[in-house]
């Protein structure tokens, strides 16, 4: 557990020792803003409520976290310094537990700053707090899951770039999977709604925290950990 | 080496991808785990997500409960229908059976939950389902065969023998007020279903019956739709082909005539049993359930009818003796219609018996027997077909039976014989048909004066007295009957009603006869002429003098043939006069079956027979499914007759047909009459959809008649926005509704009130303008403990101005446009403050309401009586009496420096268990007799109505009653209101100004339609964010003040916890009222300086990093 959070620390740190977490943040904040208010017409519509940030910070998730993630083991594997990691005393397991924690750490930063918008809104109308807190509760969640996808696909390449690619199409693909699954037979739309980002989003968006959406999210961040452990452990079978 | 290395990389890789697949599978069965036993937590502030405690009480409750889920297979993403766009079915699905899981387990194992995919769509009809289709902007991706069918996702709940439907369930924010809805009524509906169990049985078994004759006839029907290679040869021998499978097909049932009789049999004594069960049971269940039981019997009625007829039609198409013995079994049946048909059908065959060798002898005999019997039919209308087949049958040589149907008690028959005789020239002696000039009926007198006239058997003492007859037309005809006879001494009573005549042909040929008075005979129709070449019984009756025809209201002219009989209607000795009374889907199902003139049925076609009869069980099965869903409904009446919102379409127009036709030839009054038609027509279509939209929430409104008493089966009554003062009587019947201690409810404007609206008379200019309502209710408010402040109120904060639409004048280059303007209006106040403890407004937050006026509570008026307000203004609220600003600039300025008022109660509640009546002590007010109707053609007055039995006074009872100080913005739009003061006679007179006529009733429309909150077809109305805003309609605040209003409603009905169920899905949270520098601060801080806040504090951590590392120095 040391081992994980010695790495979370250090990751942490390493992103917000360089500009690139302070641009990316900068960035996310300028676009939620924009969204919120041009997109979004929240002054128009004139309803005390998070509604339209809740639209839309999973899109832009979709773009920051595998681009926050897309370094986490591509980087290292690149720069020659995860051989260095791999022969100290630490589990590959640790490696990467320690690696998501970090970029988890980051999330909750660029989270933590939204935070101002519902006291705003709170302050021009009766703002319900629930669906505010399902909310933030299930952009961790997914941004949780987000990361780990961004982790795994770290992993597979010593290119950023190629990582970044990767798992922008891998969790695009498994937000919008119920809206591709369109055309395929009503068994196989059920389990895309189930297998959808998006609809375990939306439900806890609006106040409701169901074990199923979080046993979801969780379960998806395993899998994705556990290939990223295996793909690390890789180097080793030679 | 490398062969090792291989083998390690491949094991290791296997080791992994178990131990990936092994982690996989285990979150897979976490996974499917969590979905079956999932936990949820409610975070909203009001629980929006979770059901409430009306619903949990409901399911908890009704042991038993079966609620089917009613989905097709291969849902589209989107879908459209049911006043929505569905735009993710997948997830609305699942939200569903989320919300179905959490009735589950609320239920305590009440509730079974089952899903129905297959063949949804044959079963849709019988279900009641409606149907959703792919949206049209979707159409492009979908498939194409998707395209064109039609979807369904509805519910049905069954409690123990009845069931509710929900024919779609598209919205997830009313998923649980629909479903809780449905189980309440069901739980209701069993209760009353109980106590008319066997009416509801005998209604099941009746339809069934007629089900299964129509299954049994169609088992027999052979055609099938032909392909183009069946369809091959010449038209000529399409035909022959067609007249070939006609004549298989007429065979097939006559072969089979026997199984289908035994089905069909049961329809008819069925419903004999049941109509003799009708006359001897005491009523069992509400009059409501009977009526539509009674509906149910009179359609049975004509289905069985026209079964008889169509077996009629078939025996006549082949006249095979060896059927006349089920052709006189129909003279025996006790439906008039198949008397009828098989009177006919005997007759056709009677008048051909040469070519009937099997009539010979004493088949022909008894045919002959059976026909003679028919003349002694205990219906009128068998006794008429009767005398007009033999006369058809046997010519002159039936002057016998003419003569003696001339003495028929029954005016009809009377008429058809005199038609008969005319026609047929049967020499019957005047002295006979000289009584019939006295006859009560005047087209018997009319055809009794021309046949004597018409024979020349007329005489001036015969024709004298009818000069004075009460109906224009038997005047004229006599007129002209002693013209021809000469007689001089009626000259000048002549010449006076030819004066009076309208202009037109009968004036001119009245008025050469006196000319010539003397010199000539009849100028037209000569007995000769007058009777046809080739007399039939249908034929049309003969000509007599031209009728006046008139610019003025004329009388009915007389008809062409005889009328329907009035002494026993059609349908069966008990059964009614369906086509007239039963609406247009009867009359449709009877298609070309259709009734001849004297009320039967006539069956064109065997063939189309079959059509009718399986038209005709759609409606029985739509009777059937009326009568099943009547118990437990509760009714709301909506007071009519002082300009209220009366949601009704009112069929007696400002113009009837007659006088319209009247105005055809004179333009300028022709245009007035058109538009003023057209907007009666428009105002009506508005409340038909008004009542519809009610109707579609659940809510079953009936018309209560100011001046009647309550009927019954009105649960709760509404007196909605009334601007007329009420009689004593009315009064007096609204108080004995109350001490009924069933809700009354009303919603009442102190003001009526024009802001920059068109006036309705010229110049037509925009006018502000405000006037009392004056409907004289408040000394009875007062009796019950309520003070009515006949005020103004008007909150003084501007977040509680709502916004009114209104038109502006403004200057241009090309003169003044009207100009759509809003304002915030503080004769629109928002109120905040609801009664904690009243489920009525339980949930809201804020209602809107226009002109709104104030009660307060008179101490020790009703001392049993509670007082509670139901919703109250603020701190800072203004009420006004006097010296109002209408106009909304000046008024949203000048309000906040008037003198507050402080807390105003704008609804209040009053209830309690022993209340005095407003008429304890004083006399009961009398009810007049009823109006009589209006005299018939004949002039003579219609018999007088009996005075209905009035319900026993109550001095003393239980007291509810709400008061509502607003309309909340839904306005009268009935013809009665807003064209109360058209004079057709005045626009007539004035010809060309009449041409603009109906202007100020149009400007009246618009000016009410404008102060209407909604939108064109209020259909839609339920629907958020689908509605389309009309200019000056003040349509911000609609949804809120219909929950307002149906929290009341529910309340009434006794379904109070629903207001909570609705309220939740409102979730509008408005944001306060801030200015345009306030929101671009806020907006700008949020995009802008949160950014730049945190680039400040980066680099500032990268200077105070750089500076540490100075500090250290070179490394």
């Amino acid at each position: 557990m040391g081992n994980i959070w010695a790495i979370g620390k250090r990751e942490f740190a390493s992103f917000f020792n360089s500009p690139i977490a302070y641009f990316a943040i900068t960035v996310f904040l300028i676009m939620v803003g924009g969204l919120f208010f041009g997109t979004g017409e929240f002054f128009e519509v004139g309803q005390a409520t998070m509604r339209p940030f809740f639209e839309w910070v999973p899109l832009l998730f979709i773009f920051l976290l595998p681009a926050i993630s897309m370094r986490l083991v591509a980087e290292e594997k690149r720069t020659g310094s995860l051989e260095l990691l791999i022969t100290m005393p630490i589990r590959d397991t640790e490696v990467v537990l320690g690696k998501l924690l970090g970029a988890s750490l980051f999330l909750v930063v660029a989270l933590g700053l939204t935070l101002a918008y519902p006291i705003a809104v709170s302050q021009l109308g009766p703002l319900d707090w629930g669906p505010v807190i399902g909310g933030y509760i299930g952009l961790l969640l997914l941004g949780l899951a987000y990361l780990s996808v961004g982790l795994m696909t770290s992993t597979w390449t010593r290119n950023q770039i190629v990582a970044f690619i990767l798992a922008l199409l891998v969790c695009g693909f498994l937000y919008y999977i119920d809206d591709m699954a369109g055309l395929l037979s009503d068994r196989a739309r059920e389990i895309a709604a189930h297998m959808s980002f998006q609809a375990h989003f939306e439900n806890v968006a609006k106040g409701v925290l169901d074990t199923r959406d979080v046993i979801f999210y969780l379960s998806v961040t395993a899998v994705a950990v556990t290939i990223g452990k295996f793909s690390l452990e890789a180097r080793r079978w030679t | 080496m490398s062969n090792v290395s291989f083998s390690k990389k491949l094991a290791s890789g296997t080791n992994a991808a178990l131990m990936i697949a092994g982690v996989v599978g285990v979150l897979v069965a976490v996974n499917w785990y969590g979905i079956k036993n999932y936990k949820r937590i409610d975070m909203t502030e009001a629980e929006v997500n979770s059901l409430s405690q009306t619903s949990i009480d409901a399911v908890s409750t009704m042991e038993g409960l079966e609620l089917r889920l009613y989905k097709s297979k291969k849902l589209p993403k989107s879908l459209e229908g049911g006043g929505g766009v569905i735009e993710n079915v997948p997830r609305l699905i699942q939200q569903l059976q989320d919300k179905l899981d959490e009735y589950k387990r609320a239920s305590a194992g009440n509730l079974t939950v089952t899903v129905e995919e297959d063949d949804l769509e044959s079963q849709a009809g019988a279900l009641n389902l409606g149907a959703l289709k792919i949206p049209a902007d979707k159409s492009e991706d979908a498939d194409p065969d998707a395209l064109n069918k039609r979807y369904y996702i509805g519910l049905s709940l069954h409690y123990r023998t009845v069931e509710e439907v929900i024919p779609v369930i598209s919205n997830p924010g009313t998923f649980e007020y629909q479903i809780t809805k449905a189980m309440l009524r069901l739980r209701s509906k069993q209760a009353a279903s109980s106590v008319m169990r066997d009416l509801l049985k005998n209604g099941e078994e009746l339809n069934k019956a007629v089900e299964e004759c129509v299954k049994t006839i169609e088992r027999y029907d052979q055609s099938k739709e032909k392909t183009d290679e069946e369809l091959e040869g010449g038209i000529v021998e399409q035909m022959q082909n067609k007249q070939s499978d006609r004549t298989t097909q007429i065979d097939e049932y006559l072969a089979n005539l026997a199984r289908i009789d035994e089905a069909c049999g049961k329809v008819s004594t069925q419903l004999e049993a049941q109509r003799a069960s009708m006359k001897t049971e005491a009523a069992t269940g509400r009059q409501l359930s009977r009526e539509h039981f009674e509906s149910l019997l009179g359609k049975i009625g004509w289905f069985s009818g026209v079964y008889s007829a169509w077996v009629a039609s078939l025996i006549d198409e082949k006249r095979d003796p060896r059927l006349l013995k089920r052709l006189l079994e129909l003279m025996k049946h006790p439906e008039i219609p198949a008397r009828t048909s098989a009177l006919r059908v005997l007759g056709a065959w009677l008048k051909g018996s040469e070519q009937s060798p099997g009539l010979q002898g004493p088949p022909g005999q008894q045919a002959t027997a059976a026909l003679r019997a028919a003349q002694s039919d205990e219906s009128a209308t068998v006794r008429a077909v009767a005398v007009q087949v033999i006369a058809s049958a046997a010519g002159e040589a039936a002057a016998g039976e003419i003569t003696k149907a001339l003495q028929d008690k029954d005016e009809t028959v009377r008429e058809v014989a005199l038609d008969l005789a005319m026609r047929l020239r049967v020499k019957v002696d005047g002295a006979a048909v000289k009584p019939f000039l006295k006859d009560s009926g005047w087209q018997v007198r009319r055809l009794a004066v021309a046949y004597l006239i018409n024979t020349q058997q007329a005489t001036v003492p015969d024709l004298r007295p009818l000069l004075a007859d009460p109906n224009r037309e038997v005047k004229f005809i006599a007129a002209y009957g002693l013209t021809t006879l000469n007689d001089t001494a009626s000259t000048e009573q002549i010449q006076q009603i030819a004066v009076a005549l309208p202009p037109g042909q009968g004036k001119q040929v009245l008025e050469q006869a006196l000319a010539k008075m003397g010199a000539v005979n009849l100028p037209n129709p000569t007995p000769d002429k007058v009777v046809p070449p080739a007399p039939k019984p249908d034929a049309p009756a003969p000509p007599t003098p031209p009728a006046p025809k008139a610019d003025t209201p004329p009388a009915p002219a007389p008809k062409a043939a005889p009328p329907a009989p009035k002494a026993t209607p059609p349908g069966g000795p008990t059964g009614s006069r369906a086509p007239q009374g039963s609406g247009g889907g009867l009359r449709q199902a009877l298609g070309r079956a259709g009734l001849d003139r004297l009320g039967d049925i006539q069956m064109p076609d065997p063939l189309d027979g079959v059509k009718v009869l399986s038209n005709l069980k759609t409606e029985i099965n739509t009777a059937y499914t009326t009568l099943k869903d009547s118990p437990g409904r509760k009714s709301i009446g909506f007071m009519c007759g002082h300009d209220e919102l009366c949601p009704f379409e009112e069929t007696e127009s400002k113009i009837p047909d007659m006088l319209a036709q009247a105005f055809e030839k004179q333009p300028f009054v022709k245009k007035a009459v058109d538009d003023i038609r057209g907007l009666e027509g428009r105002l009506n279509q508005h409340n038909e959809a008004i009542r519809q939209f009610f109707l579609s929430k659940g809510y079953r409104i009936v018309k209560v008649s100011a001046g009647q008493s309550v009927p019954e089966e009105v649960d709760a009554l509404v007196i909605y926005g009334p601007r007329k003062p009420f009689a004593d009587l009315e009064l007096y019947d609204i108080d004995q509704f109350i001490m009924s201690g069933k809700p009354t409810i009303f919603l009442t404007n102190s003001y009526e009130v024009l802001v920059n609206q068109w006036d309705d008379k010229p110049p037509y200019n925009l006018v502000s303008r405000i006037e009392s309502t004056n409907t004289n209710l408040s000394p009875f408010f007062a009796h019950y403990g309520i003070h009515a402040n006949n005020d103004l109120v008007m909150e003084t904060e501007k977040a509680l101005f709502e916004r009114i639409n209104t038109v502006n004048l403004q200057m241009s280059n090309i003169g003044e446009l009207a100009m759509a303007a809003k304002y915030s209006y503080p004769l629109f106040p928002i109120f905040e403050k609801f009664s904690e403890n009243d489920p009525m407004v339980a949930g809201l937050r804020r209602v809107t309401m226009p002109f709104a006026s104030s009660f307060t509570h008179i101490e020790g008026a009703q001392p049993s009586l509670t007082f509670e307000p139901l919703i109250s203004s603020s701190e800072r609220a203004v009420s006004k009496t006097k010296d109002f600003v209408l106009d909304p600039r000046s008024l949203k300025d000048s309000v906040g420096a008037e003198q507050t008022s402080g807390t105003m109660h704008v609804a209040v509640h009053v209830s309690g268990d022993n209340a005095s009546s407003y008429f304890a002590g004083r006399q009961r007010p009398e009810r007049p007799e009823p109006e009589p109707d209006p005299p018939g053609p004949d002039g003579q007055p219609a018999p007088p109505k009996k005075k209905p039995i009035e319900p026993k006074r109550k001095d003393a009872g239980p007291a509810n009653i709400v008061i509502i100080g607003s309309n909340l913005g839904f306005e009268s739009l009935n013809p009665s209101r807003l064209l109360h003061d058209f004079n057709i006679g005045k626009v007539a007179q004035e010809k060309v100004t009449g041409l603009g006529a109906a202007i100020p009733y149009y400007i009246r429309y618009v000016n009410a339609w404008g102060r209407f909150i909604g939108q064109q077809n209020p259909i839609h109305l339920g629907e958020r964010g689908r509605m389309t805003q009309l200019p000056g309609q003040q349509t911000d605040f609609w949804q809120k003040n219909l929950d307002l209003l149906f929290g009341v409603f529910d309340w009434a009905t006794g379904d109070s916890g629903m207001a909570a169920i609705r309220a939740k899905a409102d979730t509008d949270r408005p944001l306060k009222v801030t200015s345009e520098n306030s929101r671009k601060l806020v907006s700008a801080g949020l995009v802008f300086g949160l950014p730049a806040l945190l680039i400040v504090f980066a680099f500032l951590r990268f200077w105070l990093r750089r500076m540490g590392r100075k500090k250290l120095g070179p490394a």
